[in-house]
């Protein structure tokens, strides 16, 4: 009886002691993990990272038109919403450029009314014409240009954070000067509408639209849109 | 922001077969070592107790033969005689027994007894130190096996970083934090091990100490019964 209880204490409390232990070493570890984590991510946000524009207006025609074996139909003469969302789904990089054809034709239909007509039938025509390649990579060429003097005037607010989208509408005239810009879609963060309202206002004018041809700028430049993203922050 | 914390337990899940191999040594060796730490620790409180109290008994003045025979008394009852009492009752055994045949000189009756009680101390001490050099083994090694797992998982996560087009911190982050779990449990068994078996070497070595000086009191004490009766039987 008594070696049989003897053994129990020599064997039970040892294990006991080492499994209580390790269980209370691990609950402690990951405990204490969780919460720096979480404080950590709100600290390090000032530290803003570079941000990358994406030209949409490249994008959209380059995917309609060019990649034949895509059936994407669809995009071209009706569907505003189906538009708006493949380049933004498409493309793996933060920013794009829409070109206005969709977008106008969605957003300001009484303007547009006289317009309207004759930018489908142009949107079409072109569309058929981009299929030749030609347009879709001067436009794109331009597009990457705008890109990167919006990108390059950019500073992103410390409440920045992944995953938030401010989709800017901007309105250009054939010299190239910036007469509209407008939030489209807000990122629900002010500062960062603000800071990328303030990115293109700074540019105030890009210069090589002025040297595209007048059926590509109505096309892709008349009101074309911006689409701000920080991807690469790490919160 | 949920889905942007990096538990502990999804890194060890996402850890590569090796590292997670490496971990579950770590783990063991850890739990293993801690079993005998505890159980060491209880050993030597016994022991060191059993002595205290012995010793108290031995000096308390009761004839030798009466403490043998409550031992014999408590070996009935299903008690192993441990620690110093063994030791004294393998010389007091020896003693009585070589002492009764007459033929024997007192010196010879004195040497087997202590002969007795040496290997009785010896059997006490290899049970005080059995498992030290396993402790031993884990304080110096487990570091070893633990930074292994790093370099190794560190080594996989700059391979990947090879192939990634955008090589961000954020891409090695993960890879090294979960390697680096491997060294950071080789350090916590290491560290309880390596001093634990510095506190129990010495603690061992304090009792064989008081062991030896029991069995050279013993011994003594011995020597003067023996000469004390040789004295009686050859005046008688």
């Amino acid at each position: 009886m008594s070696s049989f209880s003897d053994r129990l204490t020599w064997f039970g409390t040892p294990v006991a002691v080492t499994v209580g232990l390790h269980l209370l070493v691990l609950t402690l570890l990951l405990v204490r993990w969780a919460n720096p984590a979480t404080i950590e991510a709100r600290t390090t946000l000032p530290v803003a990272i570079k941000a990358t524009l994406v030209d949409a207006a490249s994008l959209q025609p380059k995917k309609k038109p060019r990649p034949t074996p895509k059936p994407k139909p669809r995009p071209k003469p009706k569907p505003k919403p189906v538009a708006q969302q493949t380049p933004v789904k498409a493309e793996p990089e933060p920013e794009v450029i829409r070109p206005i054809p969709e977008p106008v034709r969605e957003t300001p239909p009484e303007k547009l009314a006289a317009e309207a007509l004759n930018d489908i039938e142009s949107a079409l025509a072109s569309e058929q014409f981009a299929q030749s390649g030609k347009v879709g990579s001067v436009s794109d060429t331009v597009a990457a240009v705008i890109k990167q003097a919006v990108v390059g005037r950019w500073t992103r607010p410390p409440s920045a954070r992944n995953g938030m989208i401010a989709i800017l509408e901007i309105a250009l005239v054939p010299t190239g000067d910036v007469v509209g810009v407008t939030v489209l879609e807000s990122s629900g963060n002010v500062a960062f509408d603000r800071s990328a309202m303030n990115a293109v206002e700074k540019v105030a004018r890009f210069p090589e639209v002025k040297s595209l041809d007048r059926a590509i700028f109505e096309r892709d430049f008349r009101r074309f849109q911006l689409l701000f993203r920080p991807e690469d922050l790490r919160y | 922001m949920v889905n942007e914390e990096l538990g502990i337990l999804e890194l060890v899940i996402g850890a590569s077969i090796t590292v997670q191999f490496v971990m579950l040594i770590l783990l063991l060796a850890s739990v293993s070592s801690w079993y005998l730490i505890v159980q060491r620790l209880m050993l030597y409180r016994r022991m060191s107790d059993e002595l205290s109290g012995f010793e108290e008994h031995f000096w308390s003045g009761v004839d030798l033969a009466q403490i043998y025979r409550e031992g014999n008394q408590a070996q009935a009852d299903g008690a192993t005689p441990i620690g110093v009492e063994s030791i004294f009752r393998a010389g007091f055994k020896e003693f009585s027994r070589l002492s009764q045949q007459s033929d024997i000189e007192a010196d010879a009756v004195l040497e087997g007894a202590r002969r007795a009680m040496r290997v009785a101390t010896l059997r006490e001490s290899d049970r005080l130190e059995a498992h030290l050099p396993f402790l031993a083994s884990v304080g110096s090694t487990s570091p070893y096996i633990g930074l292994f797992g790093t370099v190794w998982g560190i080594m996989h996560s700059f391979r990947g970083l090879a192939n990634a087009t955008q090589a961000t911190l954020a891409t090695v982050a993960p890879g090294i934090s979960e390697a680096l779990i491997a060294t950071a449990m080789g350090l916590f068994a290491a560290i309880p091990a390596v001093l634990a078996y510095n506190r129990f070497a010495a603690r061992s070595d304090n009792l064989i100490n008081r062991y030896d000086t029991f069995v050279d009191e013993f011994s003594g004490i011995l020597q003067r019964q023996t000469y004390a009766q040789r004295a009686r039987r050859n005046a008688g």
